[in-house]
């Protein structure tokens, strides 16, 4: 029990606790660089504590100086002068020799839609733009089910059978491609955003979305503007998305 | 039958085998699973006919027929947890995915719906299948594998070497008629069936119904050959392929050689790199034939040079009486090494931003190109490139060389230490692979790594002896404030 009441003790438990909670108790996992910036303010919150005043400072340095001066300590001061040089030389050696990474890519995810575009030599406004399929109600099913024949005939390959992103070409290619199950992708984006990205594909891309990199093809030399909406109507349908509407300008 | 207590009732009635335990799905249900996720593929009939199918290779399966290629028994019947595992797990190399996102209830459901396509051939009741006692892997158990895997003939089809190009591969048929490629055993994580020693061994004892590979247990001299060759098996390849995301080319102060079979290379580590199919430009590529390159890259103060080994089960060279292409395979770099993230259309380029193509053709060797999309390609004349190829067994090993530095503006010139982009194609001219039909990967990174420094061995002790100084200050203070 004396041992906890030691002050350098304490400190070290606290440090300790922290580290733990930081590195397994978050989900997910925060990276190194939150992790030494949250350790170092539990540092300077546990050096404060116990410097609040001149006793508890003494005591919490007692250990610390004991090891360094005590005649009965020589044997544990030649381990640690022998284990701490060899432990960050170590350290250095891991630092010196790690092989170099490829770069990260950055490149603006969704990047904004013009206002208009070409497709096959007819102008289509983009700004305001609904799925004009979805006026035909009574056709709802029929344009679905020619959407979903759409997608398993060409989009399957990279964006696979469950619209997750994971078809089987998908883990060649970097960017990846994109995961319609998930809610940070066509359910925070208008329809008509789809139809600008499928219909002009990879090189159509603003160059802050690196478009030498996207393997997406421009759609509109395959597909009909009919099938694309349908495909986008199948997106939608088959992950239980919503798109998102147009703000109306009042 | 939604009760779990009544499922595991009416499984120890049905006597089902003790593997998952089986739950007795409900064909309905499984129609409305099936209809949203299943049709594309498999088609309405269950006929294996859907929109998709004439794409896919393997062709999906046809439930009509009953025959099921991943069974754990041993007649042609197989447990319901046969086929929720497939299900559930996908089969890897071809296009039939995991759906274990569905839940398992889905899934036993699907179950009993695609059971329902061939009711009468399931009246049979499952037999279970022994496997001979497990032998495990020795020098001894693999040389009396590879003995077995020539006296019954594995050879004829999957190739001596196991890369699936041995005399019989282009006559192979399925149950249906369509063509099906031998197994490519030295790359077991496209192994349909899973890749663990007891489902190999179960491959090989119970045969894949429906495609020519026949059940073996019988041939075998001795039940336990199924596991001597399994041994075998598990010795051509790696477990996975490692996948590389950078190109590390390795700093050398000798001659490189020309020879691709020299030791030289197999000291170094190679960049495994996975191709995948060309589907922007027609004709595409849906079933792409090379599907790994494995890279080696040297450079010396003169040269770089680039050692790719890939698997190809046809050597063929251009033949337009035949409709024969040649086999082949490109690196590409941007001409010049740009300063900021720009770089040309990973496709070979476009109108605007030409590539570098440093390539091998067989019957042409190593020429270098320039090209502005796929199909313009346009040869640099003044060679500088050299290089040799050499095949045997299914696969290619080539040396391309090149100097280091080009004064040229269509070629690149090598920095050490600076990332630079490339990106692969390859063509299997056997499979009918040539002009836009090829595989391919996008950018990838390629860097010279730093001649040998010592600073590795330099810095650590510096740091080393540093701290031992400082730790003793501190103690000789102390000691003398005490």
């Amino acid at each position: 029990m004396n041992l906890l009441r030691s002050r350098f003790v304490q400190a070290v438990l606290v440090l300790v606790v922290a580290f733990v909670f930081f590195r397994f108790g978050i989900r997910p996992p925060a990276p190194w660089s939150v992790l030494t910036l949250y350790m170092s303010i539990v540092l300077l919150a546990v050096l404060i504590y116990v410097s609040s005043d001149s006793d508890s400072w003494r005591e919490f340095m007692w250990p610390i100086r004991s090891t360094l001066v005590a005649p009965d300590k020589g044997l544990t001061r030649l381990v640690l002068l022998i284990v701490v040089p060899l432990l960050l030389g170590y350290y250095a050696y891991t630092q010196a020799a790690a092989k170099p990474q490829a770069p990260p890519e950055l490149r603006a995810v969704h990047p904004a839609p013009p206002a208009s575009l070409q497709f096959r030599g007819k102008e289509i406004q983009i700004t305001g733009l609904d799925n004009p399929l979805r006026r035909d109600q009574a056709g709802f099913k029929k344009h679905v089910a020619a959407g979903a024949e759409t997608y398993i005939r060409n989009c399957v390959y990279c964006h696979g059978d469950n619209l997750d992103g994971k078809g089987h070409f998908a883990y060649g290619f970097n960017p990846p491609p994109a995961n319609f199950q998930d809610p940070g992708t066509i359910a925070m984006l208008q329809e008509a955003f789809l139809f600008w990205r499928i219909a002009k594909g990879g090189p159509g891309l603003p160059k802050e979305s690196t478009p030498w990199n996207s393997v997406m093809p421009a759609w509109e030399d395959r597909l009909t503007e009919e099938q694309i909406w349908q495909v986008i109507m199948y997106l939608y349908d088959a992950t239980g998305q919503q798109p998102r509407r147009w703000e109306t300008a009042h | 039958m939604r009760s779990p207590v009544l499922a595991v009732l009416a499984a120890v009635v049905l006597g089902a085998p003790a593997l998952a335990a089986a739950q007795a799905g409900d064909a309905k249900a499984g129609k409305a699973v099936y209809d949203l996720k299943c049709i594309g593929c498999h088609g309405e009939k269950g006929d294996g006919k859907g929109p998709a199918a004439e794409l896919l290779m393997p062709q999906p399966r046809d439930f009509t027929t009953g025959l099921y290629k991943i069974r754990t028994t041993a007649n042609k019947v197989p447990w319901d947890q046969d086929l929720f595992r497939i299900i559930t797990d996908g089969m890897p190399g071809t296009s039939m995915p995991s759906w274990a996102v569905l839940p398992d209830k889905d899934r036993w459901n699907l179950v009993a719906y695609i059971k329902s396509f061939a009711a009468d051939k399931f009246k049979e009741a499952p037999k279970k299948l022994e496997l001979p006692k497990e032998v495990g892997s020795s020098a001894e158990s693999i040389k009396r594998g590879k003995e077995m895997f020539e006296a019954i003939e594995c050879h004829k089809c999957h190739g001596a070497e196991g890369r699936a190009d041995g005399p019989s591969r282009a006559e192979l048929k399925d149950e249906w008629g369509h063509p099906i490629p031998p197994a490519n055993l030295t790359k077991r994580w496209t192994f349909r069936g899973g890749a663990s020693r007891t489902e190999i061994a179960t491959r090989l004892a119970a045969g894949v119904l429906g495609t020519p590979m026949p059940t073996f247990i019988d041939s075998v001299e001795k039940p336990e050959d199924i596991w001597h060759l399994t041994n075998f098996i598990l010795s051509l390849g790696p477990e996975s392929p490692g996948y590389a995301t950078l190109v590390t080319v390795t700093a050398v102060s000798d001659a490189i050689p020309d020879d691709p079979n020299a030791d030289f290379w197999k000291k170094l580590t190679p960049n495994n790199i996975p191709l995948m199919g060309q589907v922007i430009v027609d004709p595409r590529n849906f079933d792409p034939s090379v599907d790994l390159v494995s890279v080696r890259a040297v450079y010396n103060d003169k040269e770089i040079a680039f050692h790719l080994t890939w698997d190809d089960p046809t050597q063929s060279t251009e033949d337009p009486a035949k409709k024969l292409f040649a086999d082949g395979i490109s690196l590409q770099f941007p001409p010049q090494p740009s300063s900021g993230p720009e770089r040309p259309y990973f496709l070979m380029g476009d109108a605007s931003d030409a590539v570098y193509l440093l390539r091998w053709q067989n019957g042409k060797g190593v020429t270098e190109a320039t090209a502005n999309g796929p199909t313009k390609i346009a040869a640099i004349q003044g060679a500088e490139a050299s290089g040799k190829a050499a095949y045997a067994n299914g696969q290619y090993r080539l040396v391309m060389k090149r100097p280091l530095v080009s004064k040229s503006e269509t070629r690149p010139t090598f920095t050490p230490a600076v990332f630079m982009p490339v990106a692969f194609q390859a063509w299997d001219g056997g499979a009918g692979e040539g002009g836009t039909k090829m595989s391919l990967t996008s950018w990838y990174y390629l860097r010279l790594e730093e001649p040998q420094s010592s600073r590795r061995f330099v810095i650590p002790p510096i740091v080393a002896i540093l701290t031992l100084a400082v730790m003793l200050l501190v103690v000789r203070v102390a000691n003398r404030r005490a």
